[in-house]
């Protein structure tokens, strides 16, 4: 597992700088689009080895849940 | 009084290969135009040459390769950084070469490839970042040849990477509208540069002939490429994304 790296594709994804993405940091509509959520699907499997669908990532309001997500998905 | 729609006044342009030939002659037009640039090359002697020759004033050089393709966000960056948000960018680096295909290795393919594609893909991916880019607007230019639509013997690898750039600037203009970035391309034919003199040089007299004869208006000059990035550059073309603009003197008629 490699965070550091994931949270610097993540910034770049997001279009903000690494130090701004906490855990409380918002994904909304507006830069959390399309094109970013392919981008966070192709850096979750980069990262962690670990597919992700649309569907879950959409479902994803904050940095935190994303992490949620790649938890339980890493135990699984 | 009526403005000129070209004006580059208060826009901070980056020039990629500005040591010679059209990078060159793109920093004395985007100058007399008001811009300031920001040029790199590899070689911060000629860098330094070329600055000094610009009238203008707030121009600086960054001596960088290219080839190190990875470490260009963080390049542009420093720059941001440094000099301020950047509002345009002219990718006029790059390496040509006529090899035919019986020489052709794969080191070569890297060299052709990796200034050409994959440098100009993580230009665009360093400048569209917040805080680098200009939020009123940002303009990326790359160029690009008619061998990238056309054919020509011994020109496999440089064919390749100039359809790549087409297809990539077509692409990112989708990506990047979003952020108000525009991305087009130059279709270049032959330009007297000394990239030019030098594979000129290589030809006999017939087949230097033929080849000015292609271009119905003879060869170009680097300032006729140089206009053309301007164009692009500037708010004159403000609604021009994902085009490649065809600046070759006829070639491609045929």
């Amino acid at each position: 597992m490699d965070n550091q790296a994931f949270v610097e594709d993540m910034a770049s994804i997001l279009d903000v700088e690494p130090s701004e993405l906490v855990a409380g940091f918002q994904l909304n509509s507006e830069n959390f689009d399309s094109v970013a959520m392919v981008g966070a699907i192709a850096a979750i499997d980069e990262h962690y080895g670990i597919t992700v669908d649309s569907k879950t990532l959409a479902a994803c309001n904050s940095v935190a849940d994303m992490m949620q997500v790649i938890e339980s998905k890493s135990k699984s | 009084m009526h403005q000129n729609p070209m004006d580059l006044t208060g826009r901070r342009i980056l020039i990629t290969g500005a040591s010679s030939g059209i990078g060159m002659e793109a920093a004395r037009v985007f100058d007399s135009l008001g811009a300031s640039l920001v040029l790199i090359a590899r070689n911060q002697e000629r860098l330094s040459a070329v600055l000094s020759s610009l009238p203008g004033k707030g121009h600086i050089s960054y001596a960088a390769d290219l080839a190190e393709v990875e470490a260009i966000p963080e390049l542009l960056k420093n720059i941001a950084r440094e000099q301020g948000p950047l509002s345009g960018l002219f990718h006029s680096a790059g390496i040509f070469a006529v090899e035919p295909l019986s020489i052709i290795k794969e080191t070569q393919m890297d060299c052709g490839l990796d200034i050409t594609v994959k440098a100009a893909i993580m230009l665009a991916k360093g400048l569209c970042r917040k805080g680098i880019r200009a939020e009123e607007g940002c303009s990326i230019v790359f160029m690009s040849s008619v061998a990238g639509a056309r054919g020509q013997s011994g020109m496999s690898i440089y064919s390749a990477g100039k359809a790549a750039i087409e297809g990539a600037a077509r692409s990112l203009a989708c990506e990047l509208a979003p952020r108000g970035i525009r991305v087009n391309s130059i279709a270049a034919g032959a330009v007297r540069t000394p990239m030019h003199e030098s594979i000129i040089s290589k030809l006999d007299e017939a087949s230097v002939a033929e080849y000015e004869r292609k271009h119905l208006l003879g060869f170009g000059e680097a300032s006729d490429i140089a206009n053309a990035a301007a164009f692009l550059l500037s708010d004159a073309s403000k609604w021009v994304t994902g085009s490649t603009m065809v600046v070759d003197g006829g070639y491609s008629c045929h």
